[in-house]
C-alpha cells in the first residue's frame, strides 16, 4: 500500500503518506525503514518556498520491484476460478 | 494485499487531497481581480503583477495551512500525476500559434476568416477558451469543481461582449466567485484537518 501511494507521485513527505494510507506514525515508520533498507525508497531533501523539506521517493529498483509484484499478483488472481 | 490496486484512483485521490484546501481557487480569484482592475485602469503593468504576487502567495499559503495539516506531495507525469507533458506542449503550442496568426493577420491586408471570427466574437471565443482550459485542468488535476467554474467562465466572459458592462467587471465578478469559494474551502479544510506534528500527535 505504501509503495502504491509513492508509485503514483514523484515524491511525498511522511505526513502526506500517513494521511493517505491511514497508518499511524509508528506503523508507517517501521515499514519505511524496511523499504529503505531494501533500497526501494530513498529520502530526498527538497525545498518548499526556499525552506528545506524531507521527502520520500520510490527508487528505480523500487519501481521495478513493485511492477513485478503487480504482475505476479495479476497472474495469481487470473489463475483463480 | 490485493493485486487489484487501482493506481489511477490512488493518484486521483492524492491530487484531490492536495487541492482540497481551495488555495488554487483563491489564487485564480486573485488573478481575476488583478486583471479585472487592470482593465479599468488601462495600466498593463498590473496584469503582470500577478506573477510577483500570486505565485509566492500560493506557496506561502500551502506552507502555512496545507503542508502542516496533510503534508507535501509532488506530482510527475511519469508517476501519473501532474499535467502530462504532451498536454502542456499542446497548450503552449496552441497559444503561440494563435499569437503568431494574430500578429501575421494584423500585418496583412487580406485577413483569414478566423481572424474576423476572433475579433468579431471575442467574448464567446475568450469564454470558450477559458472554459476549455478550466475543464482540462479539472480532468487532469481531478478537481471536479473546476467544471462548474468553466461553465461560469463561459457565462461571464462569453457575455462580456454583449452585456454593455465593462469587461473588467466580468473578470472581477469571476475572480470574486473563485476567491469567495476558495476562502470557504480553506476555512472548511482548516476545520477538518488539525495541524499534525510528524510524530503523530495533534499540535
Amino acid at each position: 500500500m505504501i509503495m502504491a501511494h509513492l508509485y503514483v507521485v514523484d515524491s511525498a513527505d511522511f505526513l502526506f503518506l500517513m494521511r493517505q494510507t491511514g497508518l499511524t506514525f509508528g506503523n508507517l515508520s517501521s515499514h519505511m525503514a524496511k523499504l529503505e533498507g531494501a533500497g526501494y525508497i530513498e529520502v530526498v531533501k527538497d525545498f518548499v518556498d526556499r525552506k528545506p523539506h524531507t521527502m520520500l521517493r520510490v527508487t528505480a529498483r523500487g519501481r521495478a520491484a513493485f511492477e513485478e509484484y503487480r504482475r505476479g499478483m495479476d497472474r495469481l488472481f487470473k489463475g483463480l476460478p | 494485499m490485493s493485486g487489484n490496486i487501482d493506481l489511477k484512483e490512488l493518484q486521483r485521490k492524492a491530487m484531490s487531497s492536495f487541492h482540497e484546501d481551495g488555495i488554487i481557487d483563491i489564487m485564480i480569484g486573485l488573478m481575476g481581480l488583478i486583471w479585472g482592475f487592470s482593465a479599468f485602469t488601462d495600466d498593463s503593468s498590473m496584469s503582470v503583477i500577478w506573477i510577483a504576487v500570486v505565485i509566492p502567495s500560493y506557496w506561502w499559503l500551502k506552507r502555512e495551512y496545507t503542508i502542516p495539516r496533510i503534508g507535501m506531495v509532488r506530482f510527475s507525469p511519469r508517476g501519473g500525476g501532474g499535467l502530462p507533458r504532451i498536454l502542456v506542449t499542446t497548450l503552449v503550442g496552441a497559444a503561440v500559434a494563435v499569437g503568431l496568426v494574430m500578429w501575421w493577420a494584423a500585418t496583412e491586408t487580406s485577413k483569414p476568416f478566423y481572424y474576423y471570427l476572433i475579433t468579431d466574437y471575442w467574448g464567446p471565443v475568450m469564454g470558450v477558451g477559458v472554459a476549455v482550459a478550466g475543464a482540462l485542468y479539472a480532468h487532469v488535476a481531478n478537481i471536479p469543481r473546476f467544471y462548474a467554474y468553466s461553465a461560469l467562465a463561459i457565462a461571464l466572459i462569453g457575455s462580456a461582449q454583449y452585456s454593455g458592462l465593462p469587461f473588467g467587471l466580468h473578470l472581477i465578478a469571476l475572480g470574486a466567485v473563485f476567491l469567495g469559494y476558495g476562502g470557504y474551502l480553506l476555512h472548511r479544510f482548516i476545520g477538518k484537518y488539525p495541524v499534525q506534528a510528524v510524530d503523530g500527535q495533534v499540535g
